[in-house]
């Protein structure tokens, strides 16, 4: 048998709930690495969100963050438990855990094994496995001051993207220590707190952080009318389109809008800023958008060059007609949860990734 | 080897113009990576290194994503004084070489057959513009693996549609699930969760072709389209619409299977505002969570997940009423002690400071040949192989010309010369250049 994929040559266990360590297991898996999830006797915390009728293969969450693994269920309060996840341990490459195993024990029985933590806190410092959840970890690591108005409270991004992109970063460092592994023979303890993997991202928060360092002023959550150049949401005819005009694309919005009221802003697009250009320009631009729908809009400003784009709902972007055209949907059998479509694979390449499987039932795959 | 920069040896070449892609090769850096930008006199990325002239009273309205001037002072070349071109240039080098001249062209191909990949995120077709194209690099280096990233695809309309990462976010879906309650769809704050998920994901990419590389030797070709890695991210919800589950929601910071699941106010000791979130996952945590604040008469009624989500919006008066005149820190520090999930929302000044980020390393005191030491937001993990690689702050323009024309080229300083005369070589922008003396 040779299988082409980039991982197929992997083993990992992963013994984890929830979404961060069992996503990072999942892009694994997804390049063909072979991996056993470990769950207790109740299963993954995940079987009952979003679920149908509460039947523990059937939720979309678990589905969604563990398809194409293989699962046992094993009980580590009990010795035997711990001797079957043993033998699981001596005969893989990296072992995903989610805060709950005893890692110096582990690390010290397997001294070629890469550890991978994913936890809240992370699993060292003063706040050493402290509790969190997604909205913690936004709050305490991410750019939650500055989201949402100025004379609100600060919003979170909902969902579990916190916790995805700790998942993301985890399977990047895991990566990372088995190629040290293969050169070296001996594996490392790799600890990801949700925290600082959101604290270090590209979403704001990495980037205001050394804004504060170098200026002495923290973000601050902002009127996106503020800033004068059109940037943000915007209602149109049959929802909202996000628009982002910069500097250099002012004169290609006043050709788009075709309005002569703008005109002295084409010439001068500074005039943006002053308090009369912002009102105009933003009483013009929603104008022209109460008669046009989303994919319109997108596509008459695309064509003169600004940056419109539709914003879709769960369902509209599965018929979105540029993330259809760009292959960003394919349809799969889900096993459980029957046919449904899922984002294609993160990257193409020949033995890259790709939909491996349903995700394990519970109890026996 | 440094088991924790595993990617030592390796040699990055970096011809990225957007954060995504400047996330990508800032994580290959700090794995050990030689990464070296490729950069042109003649371009200059707004994207990545800011407005190229800025006057000093400016800075005062700049917003969240344009600010960040050390300082407050933009200076003459304001890009070395910018933070975010700091932070995705750490450990970075820059050579500088005009692709769209044969000349050019030869010293890259020259480069491309001594390094590892190549990482792209511009306009779909650059690189074939430039007789860059795959089969031209591979031709040259079999070995090297590239890496192209657009927001949604190489060609056909797709490729055509232009905009920032909110832009396309809002696209996938990303935008359904957030949102105040109690005001329209389009109050909805726009993130940047592409930039941020294309990062790790493009490196993985890299990591595991590389990998596959140094066992093979073939290289290969890697198109990951920004906008589907971010999907994945939330998948679940993606599944979810499609089984019946809402396709658009707004729930403040409410949570389907959490209550209290909010951000409430806390006493703001002399700022204007301060915030702590606070997440009880089941009864026990909301039991504890009634306690730390005081366990008033009247808190029975909520005993329950089902009667605290039935009447949610009184738990949430209930709450903000217990919170509101109570010191931030000290509350925080109550519920963690009683196992309750909580946070200050932190501002910048606090993430600074806070005594975790510091025990884990997060930070890195660095000199930077501008704007002096100063100290770093740096790596997302922490390894008990040793430290993650910081070594470099974020190069100035062309810095390493002359480590990468003579060390890693190795051209002699005839060949120098003549590339420096042509303006291939050179440490500032040619748009720096002073006019010619008859220039009107």
């Amino acid at each position: 048998m040779n299988d082409p994929s980039l991982l197929a040559d992997l083993v990992v266990v992963e013994v984890a709930d929830g979404v961060a360590a069992p996503f990072a297991a999942r892009l694994l898996s997804d390049c063909g690495a072979r991996v056993v999830k470990v769950e207790r006797p109740g299963g993954d915390e995940t079987r009952a969100w979003h679920g149908d009728d509460h039947v523990p293969d059937r939720s979309a969450t678990y589905f969604a963050f563990n398809h194409g693994k293989s699962g046992v269920v094993l009980d580590l309060e009990t010795d035997a438990g711990t001797a079957e996840l043993d033998a699981l341990l001596a005969e893989c490459a990296v072992l995903v855990e989610d805060g709950r195993l005893d890692v110096a024990r582990i690390a010290d029985a397997f001294p070629h094994l890469v550890i991978v933590s994913v936890t809240p806190f992370g699993r060292s410092g003063p706040d050493c496995l402290r509790p969190g959840t997604e909205l913690v970890a936004y709050a305490a690591g991410g750019a939650m001051w500055c989201t949402g108005l100025p004379e609100r409270e600060p919003l979170y991004l909902g969902g579990n993207l916190v916790q995805a992109q700790a998942g993301s970063v985890a399977a990047l460092a895991a990566l990372g220590a088995v190629m040290a592994a293969e050169a070296t023979g001996r594996g490392q303890w790799i600890d990801v707190a949700w925290v600082d993997a959101e604290a270090g991202s590209f979403d704001r928060a990495v980037s205001q952080l050394l804004a504060y360092e170098y200026e002495g002023v923290n973000s601050r959550r902002e009127d996106p009318l503020a800033t004068g150049q059109p940037r943000g949401l915007y209602p149109c005819a049959d929802g909202e389109v996000v628009i982002n005009t910069i500097g250099s694309t002012i004169g290609n919005m006043v050709r788009v809008l075709g309005s002569a009221e703008l005109g002295d802003i084409a010439e001068q697009p500074a005039l943006v800023f002053t308090d009369d250009g912002r009102t105009r320009t933003d009483r013009v631009v929603r104008e022209w958008l109460t008669t046009r729908g989303r994919a319109d809009a997108t596509r008459v400003a695309q064509a003169g060059g600004w940056s419109v784009t539709p914003v879709n709902d769960l369902l509209d972007a599965a018929d979105d007609p540029w993330l259809v055209e760009a292959g960003a949907w394919v349809e799969v059998d889900g096993g459980p949860i029957g046919r449904v479509r899922i984002p294609a694979p993160a990257f193409t390449t020949d033995g890259g990734p790709e939909y491996r499987g349903p995700a394990p039932r519970l109890g026996g795959s | 080897m440094n088991p924790a920069q595993p990617l030592a040896g390796v040699r990055v070449l970096d011809l990225c113009v957007v954060f995504s892609g400047t996330a990508a090769t800032m994580l290959l850096g700090d794995l050990g990576a030689e990464v070296i930008k490729v950069e042109s006199r003649n371009v200059y990325s707004v994207a990545t290194k800011g407005p190229r002239r800025l006057s000093a009273r400016s800075v005062d309205r700049l917003d969240n994503l344009t600010r960040g001037y050390a300082g407050r002072e933009p200076g003459d070349r304001p890009w070395d004084r910018w933070a975010p071109y700091a932070v995705h240039g750490r450990n970075k080098r820059s050579m500088t070489v005009d692709l769209t001249r044969p000349d050019g062209r030869a010293v890259f191909l020259d480069l491309v057959a001594r390094s590892d990949a190549l990482l792209e995120n511009n306009k779909a077709g650059l690189l074939e513009k430039l007789g860059l194209g795959w089969d031209v690099l591979h031709a040259r280096n079999p070995g090297l693996v590239l890496v192209r990233m657009p927001p949604l695809a190489l060609d056909g309309e797709a490729a055509t549609l232009g905009g920032l990462g909110s832009n396309f976010e809002a696209m996938t879906g990303a935008l359904a699930f957030r949102g105040y309650r109690d005001l329209p769809p389009a109050t909805r704050p726009v993130s940047y969760r592409m930039d941020a998920a294309t990062g790790p994901m493009a490196a993985f990419a890299t990591v595991a072709a590389l990998r596959d590389a140094r066992r093979t030797g073939n290289g290969r070709l890697v198109v990951l389209p920004q906008a589907v890695t971010l999907m994945h991210h939330f998948a679940d919800q993606l599944v979810a619409a499609q089984r019946g589950g809402p396709r658009v929601t707004r729930p403040g910071n409410r949570h389907p299977r959490m209550a209290p699941h909010g951000c409430y106010p806390v006493h703001a000791d002399g700022h204007a505002e301060a915030w702590i979130v606070i997440a009880c996952r089941d009864d026990g945590d909301w039991q504890a969570c009634a306690r730390v604040l005081g366990a008033p008469p009247g808190l029975e009624r909520f005993a329950t997940l089902a009667a605290r989500k039935s009447d949610e919006d009184a738990l949430d008066e209930t709450v903000t009423d217990l919170t509101r005149a109570v010191d931030g820190p000290t509350l925080e520090q109550h519920l963690v002690a009683a196992g309750v999930p909580a946070a200050l929302v932190r501002t910048e000044a606090m993430k600074l400071a806070d005594p975790q980020l510091r025990a884990r390393g997060f930070f890195h005191r660095i000199e930077h040949p501008v704007v002096g030491e100063r100290t770093f937001p740096g790596h997302l993990w922490r390894t008990s192989a040793g430290p993650l690689r910081f070594e470099r702050a974020a190069p100035t323009l062309g810095q390493d010309n002359d480590y990468v024309y003579r060390e890693v080229l190795g051209y002699d300083d005839e060949r120098i010369g003549s590339l420096t005369a042509a303006g291939h070589i050179g440490e500032r922008y040619t748009f720096e250049d002073p006019l010619p003396e008859d220039s009107p």
